[in-house]
C-alpha cells in the first residue's frame, strides 16, 4: 500500500532525523543568514522563496512548523533575502555550480520503454554514465575537485561543485563550461550532433574511453554493421570491449576500423545514445533554488541523500522518510 | 632577466613623464591623424634609432594617448570610438610583436599574473608533457583554415600557432567554442584562438580606465577647458568615420512604421528580439543595442516602453505605469531625454563584435547554419548550400562583417559595396530599399498604368 506523506511525518523527520550538521557542512557556515531558501508549503502546495534564516534553529523551526513538502536552497546575497528585500533587489554574492541530470532528458533515446519519470536499471545507467563523465571532466579538465553528487529524490541526480572560485562565476563563465561539454543541440527535438573538434582532445578521449565502452558493450553486431563494419569485425569489437577492464581511447582507436566515414557515423551515434544530457537552465541560472540536500522529496517521500558510489546507486536504494523515522 | 611590459602597451603605468601642454596637443593630434591614416605603427625599437629618440617617440605616443583618454571621458560615444581604434592598434601590435616574452607579460597584466603561463611552465607544474599527452604536434600546421592567414600574415602564422596557457575562466568564450584544450583548469590555447578575447579584455580595461578619468575632468574645470579643443576634434573625426554621421535620415518613407517590418532587421537584431521574447531579458549591452536600433528606425519612446513591457520579465506583477517608473529612465536615456542628453546611435558592427551582440561572431556556427537552412527552406538547395559554405568559411576566418554581407546577398540578391556590413542601420536601410521601396515604386507604377489605361 502506498504510504501518505502527511504533515506529521514531514515534521517528525525535520525535528528528529534531518542531519543538520551535515547539511551545514555541505553548504558552509559562513553567510548562512544571507542564503536564500525556498519551500513548498501548505495544502495547496504554495511555493515560497525569498526566505532567509538567522541560524539553523530558526530554519528547522520553520520547516517543522510548516511541514514543508519540498525544501530548496539558493544563492548567497549581500543582505538576507526577504519579502522586503527580494533577491532581484539585493546584490548576488555567490552560488555553487550545479548540474542537474534527469532521466527524462533521455526520452528520445531510451530503448527500454520507460518515459518521463519512469526508470529501470537499463535506462538509469544513462544517468550513471553521465555522472561519471561529468565528474571526471570537472576534475581533469577544469581542475575542480570539490564535487558532491546528491540524489534528487525522484528521477535524477544533482552535482554540486563547491570550489570557492566556481561559486563566484557569472552566467557567461557557467555557460562556457556547459558549452564546452555540449555536443547535442536541441536535445528534445532535432538532436543535432556536433563533430568533436581537434582542441577537444581530453573530451574526445573520455568519450572513447567511457561513453563508447557503455555503448559498444550493449550493442548488437547487426547495429554496428549498419555503420559499415563487417559483422565478424563487429562481433570481435563487442567481445573485446566486454572483456576489457581498462578500455580507453587508445584501444578504441585500435579496434574501430580506420575509415573516417565509419568513425564519424559511429561517434555521432555514441554521442546521441549515451552522452550526458544536462538541464542547462539549472546550471546557468545563478538565482535558481535547488533541492536541499538531505531533505524529503514531496512526491516520493525519498530523501535527497549524498551518492558515494554512483555506479552502485539506484533510486530505489535511497531511503524514504518512513524508513528514516523507523 | 625577467621580461617587462612592452613600451607600446598603453595600459602600462608610464612612471614619471613630463609634458608641456603645447606638445601635449601636438602628440594627441599626431595620434589621431595616424589612426585616421591607418599608419604603420612602430612595434619594436628600430635598430637605427637611438635610445633618446626611442624614449621620446614612446613618450609622445603615451602622452598623446593620455590626452585622448581624458578628452573622451565625458562622452560615451567618443569613448567607444577611442576604445575601438585603440583596440585595433593593440591587437595589431600584440600579434605583430616578435617578442613572445612581452606578449606573455601583456597577458599577465590583462588577466592577472597567476592566470597566464607558458606551456613549459604547465609541464613543470603538473609534471606532464602536454605535447605527448595530447599529441599536439599533429594539429598545428595542418589545419587548412590557416592557409589563408599564412598568405595574409606571412611569418605571423607561426606566432598565431604558438600555444600558451590561460586559466579557463578568463577566456570563457574560447572555452565555450571548444577552442581551448583544457587541463586542470588551464586552457591551452593558440594565440590565433584567443586574439579576439585578448583584444576585448584590453578594450574592457581601457573603458574602465577612461570611466575613472571622467572624475578628474568633472572635478577640474581648468582641465576640462584644456582638453576641450581635442575633444571637439575627436568629435568631428568620430562622426566622420562612422557609417553616415546622420542616422536621422535613413530614407524610410514618412509614416512607414519600420519597427513593424522585422524582415529588414539585421540578423543581430532579429536574434535579440527572439531572445527577449523567449527569455524575457537581455544583457545590459544587448538592451542598449536593441533600444538604440529601435529608436533610430523610428520607434517612439512610448512604443518602446510598450515593447519592453510586453516582452520583459521585469514586468511580472507590475502595471505598465510601475514598469515605466522603474525602467523608463533607461529608455529615456537612450533617447537623450535623461542623463547626459546625448542622442545615441546604435553601435557599429565592429563595436558589436567586440562587446555587444553580433549574430555572426557570437552565435554557434552550426546554429547559424541551421537558422539559414530553415529561413531559406523554399530556396534552391544548391544556392543556399553554397552560401552556407561561404558564410561558414568567413566566420571561421573571423570575417564576421563579410559573413553578414554574404547573407545579405543571399537574402536580397544585392551585392554589398566593399563586401562587408559596417552598421546595422545600413543593413536595414538597404533591406528596406530592396523589399519595400521597389514594391512601392512598382505599386505606384501600376497605379499610373491603370490611370493611363482608364484615360
Amino acid at each position: 500500500m502506498e504510504k501518505k506523506l502527511t504533515p506529521e511525518v514531514i515534521s517528525a523527520y525535520y525535528e528528529k532525523k534531518f542531519p543538520v550538521e551535515r547539511f551545514m557542512a555541505f553548504i558552509g557556515l559562513s553567510n548562512f543568514k544571507n542564503r536564500e531558501f525556498g519551500f513548498v508549503v501548505g495544502e495547496h502546495n504554495r511555493f515560497v522563496r525569498n526566505i532567509s534564516f538567522q541560524n539553523t534553529e530558526k530554519m528547522l523551526e520553520f520547516m517543522v512548523k510548516n511541514s514543508v513538502k519540498d525544501a530548496y536552497v539558493g544563492a548567497v546575497f549581500d543582505t538576507p533575502p526577504s519579502k522586503e528585500h527580494p533577491i532581484q533587489k539585493i546584490k548576488w554574492n555567490y552560488r555553487e555550480f550545479i548540474y542537474d541530470i534527469d532521466i527524462d532528458e533521455y526520452d528520445l533515446v531510451r530503448t527500454c520503454g520507460c518515459q518521463g519519470a519512469q526508470y529501470c536499471k537499463e535506462c538509469w545507467s544513462l544517468v550513471q554514465d553521465a555522472t561519471v563523465f561529468i565528474d571526471k571532466t570537472m576534475r581533469e579538465d577544469f581542475g575542480f575537485h570539490d564535487i558532491i553528487w546528491i540524489f534528487s529524490g525522484r528521477r535524477g541526480v544533482h552535482g554540486w561543485v563547491r570550489n570557492p572560485i566556481i561559486q563566484k562565476f557569472d552566467k557567461n563563465q557557467r555557460v562556457a563550461i556547459l558549452d564546452y561539454l555540449t555536443f547535442i543541440h536541441d536535445e528534445k527535438r532535432s538532436q543535432s550532433i556536433d563533430e568533436i573538434p581537434n582542441e577537444s582532445k581530453p573530451l574526445r578521449n573520455r568519450i572513447y574511453a567511457l561513453t563508447a565502452k557503455s555503448y559498444l558493450e550493449k550493442i548488437t553486431p547487426k547495429k554496428l554493421h549498419e555503420f559499415g563494419i563487417s559483422v565478424n569485425k563487429a562481433k570481435d569489437i563487442i567481445k573485446q570491449v566486454q572483456n576489457s577492464d581498462d578500455f580507453d581511447h587508445t584501444k578504441y582507436n585500435i579496434l574501430i576500423p580506420n575509415d573516417s566515414a565509419v568513425r564519424k557515423k559511429l561517434s555521432s551515434e555514441i554521442i546521441l545514445r549515451r552522452y550526458p544530457r544536462i538541464d542547462r537552465k539549472v546550471t546557468m541560472d545563478t538565482n535558481r533554488v535547488s533541492r536541499m540536500p538531505y531533505s524529503i522529496h514531496g512526491k516520493t517521500g525519498q530523501i535527497a541523500i549524498e551518492i558515494k558510489d554512483i555506479k552502485n546507486f539506484y533510486p530505489d536504494s535511497a531511503p524514504t522518510v518512513w524508513e528514516a523515522l523507523m | 632577466m625577467s621580461a617587462e611590459l612592452p613600451d607600446w602597451y598603453v595600459l602600462k603605468d608610464p612612471g614619471d613623464i613630463t609634458l608641456d601642454v603645447d606638445n601635449w596637443y601636438k602628440f594627441a593630434e599626431t595620434r589621431l591623424e595616424r589612426f585616421l591614416a591607418e599608419d604603420d605603427w612602430i612595434i619594436n625599437r628600430p635598430s637605427w634609432m637611438s635610445d633618446d629618440d626611442w624614449v621620446s617617440t614612446i613618450s609622445e605616443e603615451i602622452g598623446g594617448h593620455f590626452l585622448l583618454r581624458l578628452a573622451v571621458s565625458t562622452d560615451p560615444r567618443l569613448s567607444s570610438w577611442l576604445v575601438e581604434v585603440e583596440g585595433d592598434l593593440f591587437e595589431f601590435r600584440f600579434i605583430s610583436s616578435n617578442k613572445s616574452e612581452e606578449r606573455i607579460q601583456v597577458l599577465k597584466d590583462l588577466y592577472g599574473k597567476d592566470n597566464v603561463k607558458t606551456t613549459e611552465e604547465i609541464n613543470d607544474l603538473f609534471k606532464i608533457n602536454l605535447n605527448r599527452e595530447f599529441n599536439l604536434a599533429d594539429s598545428v600546421y595542418r589545419s587548412s583554415k590557416y592557409t589563408k592567414s599564412k598568405q595574409k600574415y606571412g611569418s605571423r602564422v607561426k606566432v598565431l600557432d604558438t600555444r600558451l596557457a590561460v586559466r579557463f575562466h578568463k577566456i570563457p568564450k574560447v572555452v565555450g567554442a571548444k577552442k581551448a584544450l583544457l587541463y586542470q583548469g588551464w586552457g591551452i590555447v593558440r594565440l590565433a584562438d584567443i586574439r579576439l578575447s585578448v583584444k576585448r579584455e584590453f578594450e574592457k580595461q581601457l573603458k574602465e580606465i577612461i570611466e575613472k578619468s571622467k572624475v578628474l575632468i568633472e572635478k577640474d574645470e581648468e582641465l576640462e577647458a584644456t582638453v576641450k579643443p581635442i575633444k571637439d576634434r575627436i568629435s568631428k573625426i568620430a562622426r566622420s568615420t562612422r557609417y553616415s554621421g546622420d542616422f536621422k535620415n535613413l530614407g524610410f518613407a514618412d509614416g512607414d512604421e519600420i519597427h513593424t517590418k522585422p524582415d529588414i532587421f539585421p540578423p543581430c537584431i532579429q536574434e535579440l528580439v527572439a531572445t527577449l521574447q523567449a527569455k524575457g531579458h537581455l544583457s545590459h549591452v544587448e538592451n542598449w543595442q536593441l533600444g538604440t536600433f529601435l529608436k533610430r528606425i523610428g520607434m517612439s519612446v512610448d512604443d518602446q516602453l510598450r515593447f519592453w513591457y510586453s516582452n520583459s520579465i521585469d514586468n511580472v506583477g507590475m502595471s505598465f505605469e510601475e514598469f515605466v517608473q522603474r525602467v523608463g529612465y533607461q529608455i529615456n536615456h537612450i533617447y537623450g531625454k535623461t542623463g547626459g542628453g546625448v542622442d545615441y546611435d546604435p553601435p557599429s558592427c565592429k563595436t558589436c563584435i567586440n562587446g555587444y551582440y553580433c549574430y555572426w561572431a557570437h552565435k554557434k556556427l552550426e546554429d547559424i547554419n541551421e537558422d539559414i537552412k530553415v529561413k531559406m527552406s523554399k530556396r534552391n538547395n544548391d544556392v543556399v548550400g553554397k552560401a552556407i559554405e561561404e558564410i561558414s568559411r568567413l566566420i571561421i576566418n573571423q570575417r564576421y562583417q563579410s559573413a553578414c554581407a554574404r547573407y545579405f546577398t543571399l537574402l536580397t540578391g544585392w551585392k554589398v559595396r566593399g563586401f562587408q556590413i559596417n552598421h546595422m542601420l545600413k543593413y536595414s536601410q538597404d533591406a528596406y530599399k530592396r523589399f519595400y521601396k521597389k514594391k512601392e515604386t512598382a505599386a505606384n507604377n501600376s497605379k499610373t498604368n491603370d490611370k493611363q489605361k482608364k484615360a
